[in-house]
């Protein structure tokens, strides 16, 4: 039988590199950069955090924001142009539906969440669910028995 | 996820995205600019340029009560807006028209309406 390089269980995978390539670049292109989705930023402090993203030309019925557990989906569609008789067109803006999936370092209260909008900037406030306070444990020591 | 940087070189003003649309009659803009209402925009025509400058409100460029928060992700920074577009003799400058609603603002640049010339034959 002749020996075939290719399934030859002994020597490394020639497509290994391709695949590890492959991989990274999927995770760097579903990072949004430009594109259809809107550019977030990200604050937070102790209680829960701030989401601010960039949708210019929508109107607050526009939005779709659903949140569920610890996840935050921001979803809409980019108004269109009125076309009438569009004889050139040079397109830079984002155009049709986007959504957006956020995973937050916490389960959101989802009673509490405020999102408010203005000239095409949009905030949402989300608040931790309240935790059953964490218990302290005092660590006895021998010593501190008596015998 | 990379951490919001402490030093950024945010740049000074951004360049908005445009769509250039034309129609038989106009030349139409349609330029995002979040944060900016039609107090914090302007727009000047000289020598055929067409300059466009804007301002996030102040309300906008930060977030609500920014002292209690940290930013931990940030895709964008709202600074001033800045472009210019190079206009050609076919737009009446005397016509346009401009809006802004939601952070989009809309430049309507009517073509001018060829005249028609009338050269009146005399008998001479």
């Amino acid at each position: 039988m002749l020996w075939n390089p290719f399934n030859d269980p002994r020597l490394p995978d020639p497509f290994r590199t391709i695949r590890v390539l492959q991989g990274g670049l999927d995770q760097l292109l579903a990072t949004p950069t430009t594109g259809t989705t809107p550019p977030i930023t990200v604050y937070s402090k102790d209680d829960g955090c701030l989401v601010r993203a960039l949708v210019p030309g929508l109107a607050p019925n526009d939005i779709e924001l659903e949140v569920d557990g610890d996840e935050l989906s921001i979803a809409g569609h980019w108004p269109d142009e009125p076309d009438a008789e569009v004889l050139a067109r040079h397109s830079e803006r984002p155009s049709g539906r986007f959504v957006r999936n956020l995973r937050l370092p916490f389960e959101v209260d989802a009673s509490r969440v405020v999102a408010r909008m203005e000239r095409g900037v949009l905030e949402i406030e989300l608040f931790r669910t309240p935790e059953k306070k964490a218990h302290r444990i005092e660590v006895q020591t021998d010593s501190s028995r008596s015998h | 996820m990379t951490p919001a940087p402490t030093a950024t070189l945010a740049p000074r003003r951004l360049r908005p995205r445009t769509d250039v649309l034309e129609t038989n009659d106009a030349l139409i803009l349609v330029a995002d600019l979040p944060g900016v209402d039609e107090g914090s925009v302007e727009l000047s025509l000289a020598d055929g340029v067409l300059t466009l400058r804007a301002k996030p409100v102040a309300a906008n460029a930060s977030p609500s009560n920014a002292s209690e928060w940290k930013a931990v992700w940030s895709e964008f920074t709202l600074v001033d807006y800045e472009r210019r577009f190079r206009l050609s003799a076919e737009i009446d400058g005397e016509a346009i028209a401009a809006s802004i609603q939601q952070g989009r603002l809309r430049v309507t640049l009517p073509k001018r309406r060829p005249r028609a010339n009338r050269i009146e034959v005399k008998a001479s």
